[in-house]
């Protein structure tokens, strides 16, 4: 609930130039796959569990679009939380997932490389995340293991 | 058992990341395929991931000579090695603003090499980055960095690579998309995300 309470004050405290994002991307669109066991519950944290998304994102002044890639590993557990449940995991990366996106796609110069702000995106994502649920991190689509999941994305 | 040398090893990555200063392409769908480098260092997770005995044997050792245990803190693909952690430090009983002591044991899936690094990972505190430790400070995290290892060379032949090789600057290569900068050889053998764990 604080994250959600907290994107929203981001989103209404946007400044007056920036543009206004649209989309959402949804927590049953975080299909993790375990990608490697966590085989000793007594300890205070790993194992990994990864999902691929896809998710266009579109400019409506510019009329172009990208699609932006990323790969979000989250650890099977950690010692903060304990075993990471899906509920919570999911939850957790939708909420932060359109907390960047709408910081980072409603930049003004975001329509001018869409493919840029994209990274930007992965990286401001990855660093909320990983606040969140330590250990997680926000990549490029790579693990060959992970079929993308494809969202509708964004526009501004 | 070889020698490394810096430039063997900086040639030996390359065969890994791809080159250049951007890999862009997000103007195409569906995607193009990824790179050569990218989908030999995947085929080394694919093996490493069906049979890692080793790896398992590595951490049953570490247990039987470590009372903290150790953490499973492998990420496919990203990286280019395994990790595992000894957390000497539960976050619950580290005061506010202090760092959790963490010690990250790393076998390279691309050279015969390891490398034992700390962590100190501040949980409350945004504004406090978690700091890398690339040599181990004396006390407890040598300590317990000796022991680990110790284990690795007992279950690897591996060596360990050497702290001024671990520095060294990889340049000119992609290791995450569209960061080219800053990397070094400890990145690009073990891990593109030394100080992120669990």
């Amino acid at each position: 609930m604080r994250l959600l309470a907290l994107a929203s004050l981001l989103v209404l405290s946007a400044r007056p130039c920036s543009s206004e994002v649209r989309g959402y991307i949804r927590p049953e669109h975080f299909r993790f796959v375990t990608l490697v066991k966590d085989n000793d519950k007594t300890l205070p944290g790993g194992g990994d569990q990864g999902v691929c998304l896809h998710a266009w994102v579109h400019s409506r002044d510019t009329d172009s679009a990208v699609l932006c890639d990323f790969e979000v590993h989250l650890p099977l557990r950690t010692q903060m939380q304990g075993a990471i449940s899906l509920t919570f995991g999911q939850k957790t990366c939708a909420e932060l997932a359109n907390l960047a996106a709408y910081e980072v796609f409603s930049e003004p110069g975001a329509s001018e490389m869409l493919g840029i702000a994209c990274q930007e995106f992965r990286d401001l994502y990855g660093r909320y995340l990983d606040a969140a649920i330590p250990g997680a991190r926000v990549k490029k689509c790579l693990e060959p293991r992970l079929v993308p999941v494809k969202v509708d994305g964004f526009s501004r | 058992m070889i020698e490394f040398k810096q430039s063997a090893l900086l040639a030996l990555v390359r065969r890994y990341y791809p080159r250049g200063s951007a890999w862009n392409d997000h103007d195409h769908n569906p995607p193009p395929d990824l790179p050569e480098e990218i989908k030999r260092l995947a085929a080394l997770w694919e093996r490493e991931l069906a049979n890692d005995e080793t790896w398992q044997r590595l951490k049953q050792t570490l247990r039987d000579c470590l009372s903290q245990g150790v953490g499973e803190m492998s990420v496919p693909v990203h990286d280019a090695g395994r990790r595992c952690a000894v957390y000497l430090d539960h976050f619950k009983d580290v005061p506010r603003g202090q760092p959790a002591r963490i010690v990250v044991g790393a076998v390279s899936l691309i050279a015969p090499l390891y490398y034992v690094y700390g962590v100190n990972r501040t949980y409350d505190d945004p504004r406090n980055p978690d700091q890398l430790l690339v040599e181990l400070p004396p006390g407890e995290m040598k300590e317990v960095g000796e022991v680990v290892a110790r284990c690795i060379e007992q279950v690897y032949d591996y060596r360990p690579l050497p702290v001024e090789l671990a520095r060294v600057p990889v340049e000119g290569l992609c290791m995450d998309h569209m960061r080219f900068e800053g990397w070094t050889l400890l990145e690009a053998l073990f891990t593109t995300d030394p100080a992120n764990l669990p």
